[in-house]
């Protein structure tokens, strides 16, 4: 793992130096190839995760709360599991809720938002009301209520982050729509005859997709978070599952022992992967809309 | 010679707004015969493209036809539902916008505008033969055919204006409304442009309205060019008498109000004052406070707008009644 880490930045940064994209220089921006190489590495870890994992993570591997060792990098918990495995096994459970939530929210908001801005009228309204609702709400509370309602499970994970995160695509594309709407290429199209539903999908649809991309990154960040949120109230997967929010949960209250290390390595891999995608969602932000470049 | 291909009576556009209707275009009665190209001039705000976008129907909202009729080849344009209006447009009637900058799907190649204009109105051409008629057409335009998978901004705006003209072509449109063509080239190009334009309606034989408010531009390619004044045609007539011996003091003073390499710094005139807020339009003829021959008559009563002299339509009580 540690090795991996260590060479592909190295590699990547090689390859992308001096690469131009779109007039951006990659590794100028702060947000560079690193980030990228990190989900990377996350993604390949969650598929190869029964090889790099040390030990099972549900079945006790060592004495309970062993410091971080040679033989348990990052210690062990209450019940003697090694925290490292826990956290890779953690990383599937995890990237899967927050993948599934956003290509969900992906799923309901940008039609309705490519619909709502072009129609108008009544049925915009309409939408907009319910979504602004919504939106209006506190992002994890509504989480939590719905969870609650719909019960564990990823799926149902799923569709409560996913509910809480459709508002945040309908008004981008909403919006986006709107504007483009009125660009002269769409009264061109509309003067040489073209239907409805061409400008709607051939017009004003690709012209979205680059907003709609950045956003799609910025929400697996933010559902990450709001996962392990939901962990960590309890209205996770399985208890026995590994999970990194509800880990933090049953480590919290060791840290008074003086007992660190259940809470910070899950704590800090939350941080580090919403951060990764965040950090990405700008950098792409950045290569899609040039005009925002620092050159 | 004149087959009529758009005739216009009475047509009137409002945009209501919060303080007041706006009369954008008011009574206007106009014919456009095949193959000429009649010029539209006119200040800003004078009503001009409202009066092409309401020919396409495609006025911004609010914009509505409030009353008369748009005769298009025999069928009142107006009383057409919105299907069937589709189908003429790009394929009868197409139009030609002022920025070529902006005018073309960023996201699409030139190639992919061609194919689906054709496509739209013959969905029985194939994708192949579009593209060769596509091909064909940018070439016929002087764009190297090989370019036809360029995107716009691969293209110089001569280049994308000629796109938007080979869209406007693609389907042998009988009328073509020209919308500021050249407002944003620069005068090299805009020349090459009338050139071409001038060109391929001989060519084609097109009917084409030209609206500008450039009067080089319409002395350079109308056949006939019509005034507006504050949503009102003022004056129609051919070209040459139009400029020679203007009959309207509206057009007189546009004319003279031309910088113009002949003229001595005495005869360059301007005309004082502005267009009338068209919310709440002077009553009467609605130059007559700026008009040099403004009558007590001209205060109260509008001027109709009828034929002066033979092929020469003035609205202007300096003409009798």
């Amino acid at each position: 793992m540690a090795q991996v880490a260590e060479i592909q930045p190295g590699l990547l940064a090689r390859f992308l130096r001096g690469r131009k994209w779109y007039g951006t220089e990659w590794y100028m921006t702060v947000t560079g190839g690193f980030i990228v190489v990190f989900i990377v590495v996350l993604t390949a870890l969650t598929f190869l995760t029964p090889n790099l994992a040390p030990y099972d993570p549900e079945i006790r591997t060592g004495d309970p709360f062993t410091s971080p060792s040679a033989e348990h990098i990052f210690g062990t918990d209450q019940l003697g599991r090694d925290i490292f495995s826990r956290i890779i096994y953690g990383a599937q459970i995890v990237l899967q809720v927050a993948l599934l939530s956003a290509t969900l929210s992906f799923i309901v908001g940008v039609p309705l938002g490519l619909v709502s801005g072009f129609l108008g009228g009544k049925l915009d309204r309409l939408l907009s009301l319910i979504m602004d609702s919504i939106y209006a709400f506190p992002g994890l509370i509504l989480a939590i209520a719905l969870a609650a309602l719909l019960g564990a499970g990823v799926l149902n994970m799923s569709i409560a982050i996913a509910t809480v995160y459709v508002p945040t695509f309908f008004r981008l594309v909403r919006g986006q729509v709107l504007s483009i709407k009125e660009e002269m290429y769409v009264e061109a199209a509309r003067s040489l005859g073209a239907r409805g539903r061409t400008i709607l999908w051939r017009y004003i649809f690709p012209n979205v997709i680059p907003s709609i991309v950045v956003v799609f990154s910025l929400n697996i960040a933010d559902a990450i978070i709001t996962e392990a949120g939901l962990a960590f109230v309890g209205l996770g997967v399985d208890p026995s599952k590994p999970d990194w929010g509800y880990d933090i949960y049953r480590g919290r209250s060791e840290l008074v022992g003086g007992r660190w290390w259940p809470v910070t390595f899950p704590g800090l891999a939350i941080a580090l992967v919403a951060l990764g995608f965040s950090m990405f969602g700008e950098g792409l932000s950045e290569i899609l809309n040039p005009r925002l470049t620092e050159v | 010679m004149s087959e009529p291909v758009l005739q216009l009576h009475n047509l009137s556009v409002d945009y209501p707004t919060r303080v007041g209707v706006v009369r954008g275009v008011d009574n206007v009665s106009m014919t456009v015969n095949r193959g000429e190209v009649l010029g539209l001039v006119g200040e800003s705000g004078c009503g001009k493209s409202t009066l092409g976008a309401a020919i396409m129907r495609l006025l911004r909202p609010p914009g509505k036809i409030v009353g008369g009729e748009i005769v298009f080849n025999g069928q009142d344009l107006i009383k057409l539902d919105k299907e069937a209006m589709r189908h003429l447009r790009g394929a009868h009637i197409s139009m030609i916008f002022q920025d070529p900058m902006t005018c073309l799907n960023p996201l699409q190649r030139v190639s992919d505008h061609v194919v689906e204009t054709i496509q739209t109105h013959h969905p029985e051409v194939k994708k192949e033969e579009a593209r060769e008629q596509a091909a064909k057409l940018i070439d016929r335009l002087g764009i190297r055919a090989e370019r036809i998978d360029d995107y716009p901004h691969q293209l110089s705006g001569g280049m994308r204006q000629r796109v938007m003209i080979g869209l406007a072509l693609a389907l042998n449109a009988d009328l073509i409304i020209a919308d500021e063509p050249t407002t944003s080239l620069d005068v090299i190009v805009e020349a090459q442009f009338l050139d071409q334009l001038r060109d391929l309606q001989r060519q084609f034989n097109l009917t084409i309205i030209l609206i500008t408010h450039n009067i080089g531009v319409v002395a350079e390619l109308a056949d006939r060019v019509a005034v507006m004044y504050a949503g009102k045609l003022m004056e129609l007539a051919d070209v040459f008498p139009l400029f020679d011996d203007p009959l309207h003091p509206y057009t007189r003073g546009l004319l003279n109000s031309v910088p113009n390499i002949n003229l001595t710094e005495d005869n360059l005139q301007i005309m004082s004052g502005s267009p009338p807020d068209l919310i709440d339009p002077p009553p009467g003829c609605k130059f007559h406070p700026r008009c040099p021959n403004a009558m007590e008559r001209c205060k109260t009563q509008e001027p109709p707008f009828k034929e002066v002299q033979p092929g020469r339509w003035a609205a202007c009580w300096l003409y009798g009644e």
